[in-house]
């Protein structure tokens, strides 16, 4: 158990390694905390190195992927440490004048609530198995590609393999090549040591959370909004951190982007814009919702910043083009949505009623997130009223209600008869990537900056 | 709007949320208190295991080595081949998935046929057909079955479970 455990800790690292080595000559003299820098290279270094899976696969007849991904990983984490050692340990000021950064009573109280909830998440996603999607669409794909005579491949035949279209092959592969990686450095298929990724992303995305609602808004309102976080299942349990699914990954990835982005607007730092591409090319790469939030994203940063932003445009665009011209090429057509032609939607606007409905009631489930989306949506219409639209306000609501306004147009194309079954399963899976900004935002609403400079 | 009114409403708005997410914590230590109190085994492939309880089968161990033993070769089609009335949709879904999981690359088909025992009901549930129109159309020779009658003449059998069987058409 020690020896296996010490393995899935070399197998990390090496990811953490990658990630740190890209983020660092980036993130040097930026305004980002340590913890947040983690966070983005755990995010960040999985992302490039399944990027990089996927790429050189035509290689692993004649190299290892392990060899030959860890050594791309530990030769830039080496090249990157020497110039910016330093800049690891050495965090710029903040930004955000009068911003508090208190270690008070409460700052404590609320670090203590989300060490227990990051433990308790942790040991319970050890002890529950993963949910029915995450092994039939994302770890199977591990385990074939373990499994393959060339290991590490997965074979062109399983993209047209019509008896497993059930395992959805048009799916990006960030969620498979991370459990395959944990596989291939143990040496084994082991559904239990594999979960340990999970929890893992979950904390990137409260360093992320956590650091971008700190430089805005100060140290308590960081932790009471990720540890709020913490109360909702359906971000921790199903489809959750715990159940092996992409949407915590996915969540991740674009909560990383969009504080780099927030990062980049309010230091005028060109580099962040480059770093917030990246984890937006890295979220495309994690679900087909991933390109679509890395568009929304990419949409209002253009809006704001102008041409500097654009490689929060060209950076996830290009994971998108190269994918779908794979799975044209290879694939098969996509069962769920067969087509994208404005007549389909418009010989299914019957739809709309049941859409709506389904719709509504999920956003107004408590069980799965409180009181969140009402109160969201009134956060909006005050500040809309109110006309007090900043830069991060704008980019943080764009991440969440572009993307709240599309979804439901997707299922006008849904080849599924039981549209109402179809909102049913998947519209809760489409919000949870959507929660992080949902909460930014509303901490920003609710926690003026002139409050955290009076208690400063 | 007024600054009075606006911090008021921003105050109850946020009480709002946090009875919300006092709600929604309270669902989530329930959901943890389920997972704690029926931990799964730190088994390599727990899993997929759950998904092969239904058709009682042991587990994925036991379903390749079975597989192994039956000499059926990797690369062949196989057809899973459920009587209408030995196992509902949902268990069925679940035990194709695994048997498509397990047994790749072999491509892994589905279909039902309707037994004596079953209902209307369950056979158009199943979307059962006659097993031969089935085999002549994927050309298979291997065939799990679900359910205790064998619908294919000339075969041979090897059990797996009081469900499921391994049947080669000679």
């Amino acid at each position: 158990m020690l020896a296996d455990a010490a393995k899935v800790f070399a197998a990390i690292a090496t990811l953490m390694a990658f990630g740190y080595g890209l983020t660092m000559p980036l993130a040097r003299d930026t305004p980002l905390d340590r913890f947040e820098r983690l966070g983005i290279a755990y995010v960040l270094g999985t992302g490039a190195a399944a990027v990089l899976w996927a790429l050189l696969m035509p290689l692993y007849g004649i190299v290892s992927p392990l060899v030959l991904i860890s050594a791309i990983a530990w030769g830039i984490a080496g090249f990157a440490i020497g110039p910016v050692a330093s800049g690891f340990s050495r965090t710029v000021a903040p930004v955000g004048s009068g911003v508090s950064r208190t270690r008070g009573p409460w700052a404590i109280g609320l670090t203590l609530l989300l060490v227990v909830e990051l433990g308790v998440l942790t040991l319970a996603s050890l002890q529950s198995g993963l949910g029915f999607d995450a092994v039939f669409n994302f770890e199977v794909k591990a385990r074939i590609a373990f499994e393959h005579p060339t290991r590490g491949q997965i074979p062109l035949a399983f993209f047209s393999d019509e008896s497993r279209v059930w395992s959805h092959p048009r799916y990006p592969l960030l969620v498979p090549f991370a459990e395959y990686w944990v596989y291939g450095w143990l040496g084994r298929i082991d559904q239990f040591f594999v979960k340990i990724i999970f929890p893992l992303f979950y904390a990137s995305l409260v360093c992320v959370m956590a650091g971008t609602i700190r430089r805005l808004r100060g140290t308590v309102a960081a932790l009471a909004a990720v540890s709020a976080m913490g109360t909702l299942p359906a971000i921790t349990v199903i489809p959750g951190a715990i159940s092996g699914y992409a949407e915590i990954p996915l969540a991740a990835a674009i909560a990383a982007a969009v504080g780099c982005t927030l990062l980049a607007l309010s230091t005028g730092y060109p580099q962040m814009f480059w770093l917030a591409g990246a984890l937006s090319a890295v979220a495309a790469w994690t679900k087909v919702e991933g390109g679509i939030l890395a568009m929304c994203l990419a949409a209002a940063a253009l809006r704001v910043a102008g041409r500097k932003a654009l490689p929060l445009l060209v950076m996830p665009l290009t994971i998108v083009v190269l994918w779908t011209l794979f799975q044209q090429v290879y694939g098969l057509p996509e069962k769920d949505f067969p087509s994208l032609s404005p007549h389909v939607a418009i010989a299914n606007l019957d739809r709309v009623p049941t859409i709506v409905r389904g719709v509504a009631r999920e956003l107004v489930t408590p069980g799965h997130w409180g009181l969140l989306w009402p109160a969201f949506a009134l956060l909006c219409a005050l500040a809309l009223r109110a006309r007090a639209w900043r830069d991060a306000d704008l980019i943080t609501a764009a991440v969440v209600v572009l993307p709240l306004c599309l979804y439901p147009v997707t299922y006008l194309f849904s080849g599924w008869e039981d549209v109402e079954g179809h909102v049913r399963t998947s519209f809760v899976r489409l919000l949870v990537p959507l929660v992080p900004m949902a909460i930014v935002f509303t901490a920003m609403q609710l926690w003026p900056v002139r409050q955290a400079a009076a208690k400063a | 709007m007024p600054r009075r009114v606006q911090r008021a409403v921003t105050k109850l708005i946020a009480a709002l949320l946090l009875a919300g997410f006092v709600y929604a914590g309270r669902a989530t230590a329930v959901r943890y208190v389920e997972i704690f109190q029926n931990p799964v085994d730190a088994r390599p492939s727990a899993s997929i295991d759950v998904h092969l309880e239904p058709t009682g089968i042991d587990g994925a161990d036991q379903f390749r080595h079975e597989i192994a033993e039956a000499g059926w070769t990797t690369g062949e089609d196989v057809l899973v081949l459920a009587a209408a009335s030995a196992i509902t949709r949902q268990d069925l879904y679940q035990f194709y998935y695994a048997a498509g999981y397990l047994m790749h690359p072999a491509r892994v088909w589905l279909a039902a046929w309707c037994d004596a025992a079953a209902t209307a009901e369950q056979c158009t549930t199943l979307a059962a057909e006659d097993p031969d129109v089935v085999l002549a159309r994927h050309g298979v020779r291997r065939v799990v079955l679900i359910g205790p009658d064998n619908p294919i003449p000339g075969s041979d059998v090897r059990s797996l479970s009081h469900k499921v069987a391994l049947v080669t058409v000679r």
